[in-house]
């Protein structure tokens, strides 16, 4: 349901059902939906995984926190949904194991890449972590989150379920 | 639309149309546009450039730029300066920025710094050594107090000739920030 711009009374105008239903209870659900009730979800992955050399690599997940159910499934663990249109702000965050040469970040929204995190490999356990971007989504538009490893990582992840997450919030229309 | 401080109605008020289209009328509207109509703004760019040592360049986000978000604020300022967003709007603002810095065969010191007006209000430097494959991006946020007509700008700085900028598709700088409250 769209925002309806709020009514200029005049003394002649009617207060009709179909006015306080448009202008009151429409509108006032509009922002309880986007503002104390907005949609966000943390979603994260617990565990280890492999990431093939010089290849971009879609994250599934296997939880989240703090979100409406129908932003995340466990039935397509690597796609999070935007509930209503909007822009969002998205993220992550990526631990890898020791390795060489370099890993990028970035979230998809079907059509491209966004928020591009380039990491460059040590010979320790390293942190990649793309802080924000913003996404012009539809209602119903998927969202994902890829790595690229220039070389093969085994065992990203780690073991504890903060090693793997990304996240999706409301920020406004 | 102004805020209205809402009233606190006694037994013999009349409920007016001026009443009605302050308290109910105006102030959802405020709500509204201040929430979720609020300024947001994220530009990124993809083309490289070769920075000069030593020296503070501005991202340019007209060539090979896209304005992903752009809403309540001018940009680009003046209709030309594709280096500051203006805002319209005063108030609490979440700002980043970041540098994508490629690899090259001389150690360095390399700079993300986001300007606001001419004062750096944040800024992190980082080591990026011979070693390091395929580049580095260096992002900065922060939670920042803005003023209508402010302009704010992405900074990058290298030590030494290197090249900034994308390794590929996507982007390699880009700039945003979200308006949060008053």
């Amino acid at each position: 349901m769209a925002w309806t711009t709020t009514r200029t009374w005049t003394t002649s105008d009617v207060h009709s059902a179909a006015n306080w239903n448009t202008y009151v209870r429409d509108n006032e659900n509009y922002l309880f939906d986007r503002t104390a009730n907005k949609p966000g979800i943390r979603v994260f992955f617990y565990g280890t995984f492999n990431i093939p050399a010089a290849s971009t690599t879609q994250l599934n997940f296997a939880g989240y926190r703090w979100g409406p159910s129908g932003m995340w499934s466990s039935a397509s663990p690597g796609n999070v949904f935007a509930p209503v249109a909007g822009t969002y702000r998205a993220g992550m965050s990526l631990r890898f194991p020791a390795g060489t040469g370099y890993r990028i970040l970035h979230v998809g929204d079907g059509v491209s890449f966004h928020g591009r995190e380039v990491i460059p490999a040590d010979n320790t356990a390293y942190n990649g972590n793309l802080p924000n971007t913003l996404l012009t989504l539809t209602a119903g538009q998927v969202v994902n989150f890829f790595v690229y490893a220039s070389t093969a990582d085994t065992g990203a992840g780690g073991i504890g379920r903060n090693d793997c997450e990304a996240w999706l919030s409301y920020v406004g229309e | 639309m102004a805020w209205t401080t809402s009233k606190t109605w006694l037994v013999q008020d009349a409920l007016s149309v001026t009443d009605y289209n302050n308290y109910m009328s105006g102030n959802m509207q405020y709500i509204y546009d201040a929430a979720l109509v609020q300024p947001c703004v994220l530009v990124y760019k993809t083309a490289q450039f070769s920075a000069t040592a030593n020296t503070d360049q501005a991202a340019n986000f007209n060539a090979s730029s896209t304005v992903a978000v752009n809403r309540g604020v001018t940009f680009p300022t003046g209709g030309t300066d594709w280096t500051k967003i203006t805002i319209t709007r005063t108030g609490r603002y979440h700002l980043g920025g970041a540098n994508t810095f490629l690899q090259s065969a001389t150690a360095d010191i390399v700079r993300t710094q986001v300007i606001v007006n001419t004062t750096a209000v944040l800024q992190k430097d980082k080591v990026i050594p011979t070693t390091v494959n395929g580049g580095m991006t260096l992002g900065v946020s922060r939670h920042w107090k803005l003023s209508s007509g402010d302009t704010v700008s992405l900074i990058s700085r290298t030590q030494s000739v290197r090249t900034v900028g994308s390794t590929g598709n996507p982007y390699g700088q880009r700039l945003f920030l979200v308006f949060l409250g008053d």
